[in-house]
């Protein structure tokens, strides 16, 4: 459980974002997985196995926030400072939480394989057994969130 | 910049390039300033979004023990209420 802790939660935090639910549902992955173990057959390696489940419940939590129309306000785009100067002003962002703020710009889809690729660092082919879908798409959607997370990130003066 | 140069850019950072490609795109960086700026920008948001990390929570396997020991005492005492009931 431990050697997979900390990617799991990186997983759940770059999909949600840091908010009040990501400790919960990082800790109800390996509890749905405690629960389910007799269905783990061990075709799967046990990081990508739970990385599908914390993308599944994610996913969940993002729906479920949406159906209530519960955006956290921290994700929100409007309270993203624009086109700040950087060099002038270095202390501005903390990359931990425009990071956040990044990816939260994403649809969930993008956010995925983002998070999937960039941060938990599976391939394209890993990326694409977690999260169903052909290496073509992934290869694909990957391109287009990385061109949209440049733009993102130049506006924010984090590049 | 040509669409194609902006594909093989793309799939580069996957390994995805045959060698012709490779070469194809070294030549293609080597002529146009625009898509050397495109690479850098590329590289710059990946590695961005790469330095993301979490601490170890030294709480985590703890609170998850301990709430699967709770379902499983809640879980069993509804085993045995539904057992004692005539």
């Amino acid at each position: 459980m431990e050697q997979h802790e900390q990617q799991v939660r990186a997983t759940v935090l770059g999909m949600l974002g840091d908010t009040a639910e990501v400790k919960e549902i990082a800790q109800e992955v390996f509890i749905r997985f405690y629960k389910a173990i007799q269905l783990f057959k061990g075709d799967a390696a046990l990081g990508t196995y739970l990385t599908r489940i914390a993308i599944n419940l994610s996913l969940n939590e993002i729906k479920r926030r949406k159906n209530k129309r519960r955006w956290m306000a921290s994700v929100a785009t409007e309270d993203i400072p624009m086109r700040a100067d950087r060099s002038t002003n270095p202390e501005r962002y903390d990359d931990k939480e425009a990071i956040y703020k990044m990816l939260n710009l994403l649809e969930p889809t993008f956010r995925s394989v983002i998070v999937l690729r960039l941060i938990d660092g599976y391939s394209v082919k890993e990326t694409a057994e977690i999260l169903d879908i052909p290496q073509g798409t992934i290869a694909s959607r990957l391109s287009r969130a990385q061109i949209k997370l440049k733009e993102i990130a130049k506006e924010m003066g984090m590049i | 910049m040509k669409k194609e140069w902006i594909k093989l850019l793309h799939r580069s950072f996957e390994g995805e390039l045959s060698k012709e490609e490779a070469i194809q795109l070294t030549k293609a960086l080597k002529e146009s300033a625009e898509l050397r700026a495109e690479q850098a920008d590329l590289v710059a948001t990946r590695n961005l979004i790469a330095s993301f990390y979490v601490k170890k929570d030294d709480d985590f396997v703890g609170n998850i023990m301990k709430t699967i020991e709770e379902e499983e005492i809640v879980a069993k005492r509804q085993i045995g209420r539904h057992l004692s009931l005539p």
